[in-house]
């Protein structure tokens, strides 16, 4: 019974990918509008 | 986007409620204890990698037909979100089998197969980085999409068809899966689910607007 430490693991590491990717995505997505609109103004 | 914000705060809300299906109103399972629970967003990982794959499936079919890019951006996004829920399917499951099958990783049908669905979207993604030629590149990774989604099915009838050790709770019964903790996986599914599609429209945005740059750099020479 004593598997929390692999519990643990296990939802660590759900949590760091999910968390990196959906943070990473908007980061991205911001970074490409700022270029956007500064190609567009150009 | 009018849409996204309201579901990044659905999908969050989401996960912290299936955390505690999970972890609250599920029963801890008698012969695997605690570690059981990973169960649930394994579970959901796996569907939302197998219908982004889906996904990418059909919009390949749909890019190749009407020569629309807008689907070859879907197709694209889905591909790289799937990878990444595949990414998690193949890192939980050992976590999980290492306290009760004892070891780590063993060349089991089930697992072999999502292995190989992990490097075919692995390969789709690498493909779609080396041809420069946006045309030429989405056609190619359409013939990929379509081509590679024949593994999912395979992966999910292999402890079907071939000896196995993988649990099957997908069958007439749930698999003698408790009610409670069937409802806990169908809403886990349901939640990863939501973040399928807030994933979905910030990726797709993401690709369209490169492919604006790109054609604004090709407007200016």
């Amino acid at each position: 019974m004593g598997n929390f430490g692999y519990l643990f693991a296990g939802y660590t590491v759900i949590f760091v990918l999910l968390g990196a990717y959906f943070f990473s995505l908007g980061g991205r997505l911001k970074n490409l509008e700022t270029r956007v609109d500064s190609l567009e103004n150009r | 986007m009018k849409l996204q914000k309201p579901l990044d705060i659905a999908a969050i809300v989401l996960i912290i409620a299936a955390l505690y299906m999970a972890f609250m109103f599920a029963p801890v399972e008698r012969m695997m204890g605690a570690v059981q629970k990973i169960f649930y967003f394994h579970v959901a990982s796996a569907w939302i990698a197998f219908f982004a794959f889906f996904i990418t499936f059909v919009f390949s079919i749909l890019f190749l037909v009407k020569q629309n890019f807008l689907f070859d951006d879907i197709a694209e996004s889905s591909a790289e979100i799937g990878i990444m829920f595949c990414t998690i399917v193949l890192i939980t499951g050992p976590i999980w089998a290492r306290p009760i099958w004892g070891v780590w990783w063993t060349w089991d049908p089930r697992l072999t197969t999502t292995t190989i669905l992990w490097f075919i979207y692995a390969g789709y993604i690498m493909l779609r980085k080396f041809i420069e030629e946006a045309d030429k590149r989405a056609k190619f990774a359409a013939a990929i999409g379509i081509i590679g989604f024949i593994d999912v099915p395979i992966v999910f009838f292999s402890i079907r068809w071939w000896r196995t050790i993988h649990p099957n709770v997908v069958q007439k019964g749930g698999g003698g899966l408790h009610p409670d903790m069937l409802k806990a996986m169908l809403f886990a599914i349901f939640a990863f689910s939501v973040l399928y599609a807030a994933m979905m429209l910030k990726r797709v945005r993401i690709a369209s607007l490169s492919r604006r740059i790109d054609a604004i750099g090709e407007n200016n020479g």
